[in-house]
């Protein structure tokens, strides 16, 4: 059955469907209805030796073209396309607004090579938006094809305005003001504009690298012309780009971003937590251990990690699944994670920041173009370790609530419980009123009993901690 | 051309832009609510074309001038020097400049 994605709407040149799979069958197959003038020019980029390039490098997502007769073809069609193409499907649906500095920072890299190589080749790109990049792994992949088209003679780049608004402002906030990006793009699907992104680089801040040129200038010639009422339409005619022109913009916005790093006056302690955690050797092996036994034996093929630091777990439990995804609040630990796996090649982790007592929602028209977290691909497994009291005293969320939630994942979890005695505990409940009554191992161990069944279980740190294996009962959610 | 250069000459082109923006924005402001709801209509990326026109040919001056440099290079010191211009060598040499942004991706 094809469901039309939430998210494409918005180009009338066509549409993407999901179609879920039979069975047992691993993940869901994505199809595009095309216009017949859409159709004829996805034709001719296939043919395209740049794009052939291109797609060998896995920059953009492998595309074909499905036969008349294929029943997929023959549903999109019924539904007012000329003609229907096949995409990969990616692993796991991410938005920028999840992605740690580095991803966007690569993101962006990509999206000024694709542009920079198809405007030589006599192409060009539409659009400029991340939303049109996921990710295999730590591999950014572009995944609109139908935003390639024909440049005409000396058209210039309409979307340089959305390269800035989504891409470069944010980096550069982040990279010169120290502003994180995530906050401001999950709340301004847009992006954020240079009239916008100008107040924040006020006095001798105006003048960092790259501002003065890319969000000063636009500012104040956007801010004048709608004061003049916009440009009439008999001289936008006559606007014309010459090739080397836009090559070189091209080429000065790659060096500025390829120059954008995120200043860190003092590293989380997140960041450090390979070498600051309070275990021994001998018990941190041990939980190594027992993540590494039963992720082995149930060979997920999707594995969330919650509160996954810089992916110490993530990385022992993707040598035995298809695809991790690793979640942490912690921006600096998602970006070391994230640039770690790119270096090590480890494709099949997808780090993201995410607030786990505030996950992305449902964003957009409908609040259905950007699907919220936990709607987008269930997990088989998840990792939850030293999580809980994190959960408990900082976001003040009741341990039924999140034993609840971690049955509502219906997946198998491990989870490590860390106990009132233990110091991490009391550090993190030293200056709080609470007492934090429901946080105890009895009473933990009595929610997860009414949902879970516990096939595991391992002391640590002298029983101030225990590692807990859960299956999911097979009861009525609630 | 160095970056830091090209900042300079940006800036140097937006300043008298800005000033007459920053005596309009005056006008605007002061203007009645029906002007404010017109402005609404108005599409702010239609100073799009201007923007990447004025950057598009500040940019160009370096990006040539990288380009006859990095062919001189070229010329004088052989082909492996040329690709060792992080991605400036212009339209001349489509590969290596392809390569060199694929590097940094």
């Amino acid at each position: 059955m094809l469901s039309a994605d939430g998210g494409s709407f918005k180009d009338p040149s066509g549409r993407v469907y999901l179609l879920e799979p039979d069975g047992d069958a691993d993940g869901c197959r994505v199809v595009r209805g095309l216009t017949a003038p859409a159709a004829a020019t996805v034709e001719s980029l296939l043919a395209e030796p740049f794009f052939s390039r291109l797609l060998a490098d896995g920059d953009v997502v492998n595309t074909r073209f499905l036969s008349p007769d294929d029943p997929v073809a023959v549903d999109v069609v019924a539904r007012g396309w000329a003609s229907a193409v096949e995409h990969d499907a990616v692993d796991f649906l991410t938005w920028p607004y999840e992605w740690p500095f580095a991803m966007l920072k690569d993101a962006a890299l990509l999206q000024l090579h694709l542009l920079a190589t198809c405007v030589r080749a006599g192409w060009l790109l539409k659009d400029a938006t991340p939303f049109n990049i996921q990710w295999d792994g730590t591999k950014p992949v572009f995944i609109d094809i139908p935003s390639f088209v024909p440049r005409e003679d000396g058209e210039y780049w309409q979307g340089y305005r959305q390269f800035c608004s989504m891409f470069l402002i944010p980096l550069m906030l982040t990279a010169h003001l120290g502003i994180p990006h995530q906050p401001l793009l999950r709340s301004s699907l847009e992006g954020i504009p240079p009239e916008e992104a100008a107040r924040y680089f006020y006095g001798l801040r105006r003048f960092k690298r790259g501002v003065p040129s890319h969000v000063w200038f636009p500012a104040r010639v956007e801010g004048w012309m709608r004061s003049r009422g916009g440009m009439r339409r008999r001289s936008r005619l006559g606007r014309r780009q010459s090739k080397t022109a836009l090559l070189a913009l091209l080429d000065n916005l790659r060096r500025l971003v390829t120059g954008l790093s995120p200043g860190r006056a003092s590293p989380s302690g997140w960041a450090r937590y390979p070498e600051t955690h309070s275990y021994d050797e001998g018990d941190f092996e041990r939980k190594m251990a027992f993540v590494e036994k039963h992720a082995s034996m149930r060979q997920p093929r999707l594995l969330w990690d919650l509160g996954a630091n810089t992916g110490t777990f993530s990385r022992i439990t993707a040598r035995h699944s298809q695809i991790v995804v690793a979640l942490d609040g912690d921006r600096e630990a998602v970006d070391v994670l994230y640039r770690e796996a790119r270096e090590g090649d480890e494709r099949n982790i997808i780090p993201l920041v995410m607030d786990l007592a505030n996950p992305s929602p449902g964003q957009g028209w409908s609040g259905r173009e950007r699907a919220p977290f936990v709607e987008r691909r269930s997990p088989d497994m998840a990792l939850c370790l030293a999580l809980i009291h994190h959960l408990r005293v900082s976001a003040n969320v009741p341990v039924s609530l999140l034993v609840e939630w971690l049955r509502s994942l219906n997946a198998t979890v491990i989870v490590e419980f860390i106990g009132r005695d233990d110091e991490m505990f009391a550090t993190l409940a030293e200056n709080k009123r609470e007492d934090y009554a429901d946080y105890t191992a009895e009473n933990f161990q009595s929610e997860v009993e009414r949902h879970f069944m516990i096939e595991d279980r391992m002391g640590l740190k002298g029983g101030k901690r225990e590692m807990l294996l859960l299956e999911p009962k097979n009861t009525a959610l609630t | 051309m160095s970056s830091p250069l090209l900042l300079v000459l940006a800036s140097a082109c937006a300043w008298p832009l800005a000033a007459f923006a920053c005596g309009d924005a005056d006008v605007t402001s002061a203007a009645a609510g029906d002007v404010e709801v017109l402005l609404a209509y108005i599409d702010p990326g239609v100073a799009g074309f201007v923007i990447v026109a004025v950057l598009g040919f500040i940019s160009s001056m370096g990006y040539l001038a990288r380009s006859y440099i990095a062919r001189a290079k070229q010329w004088l010191f052989g082909h492996s020097e040329v690709g060792t211009d992080d991605g400036a060598d212009g339209e001349a040499t489509v590969d290596g400049d392809a390569d060199s942004e694929k590097e940094n991706c």
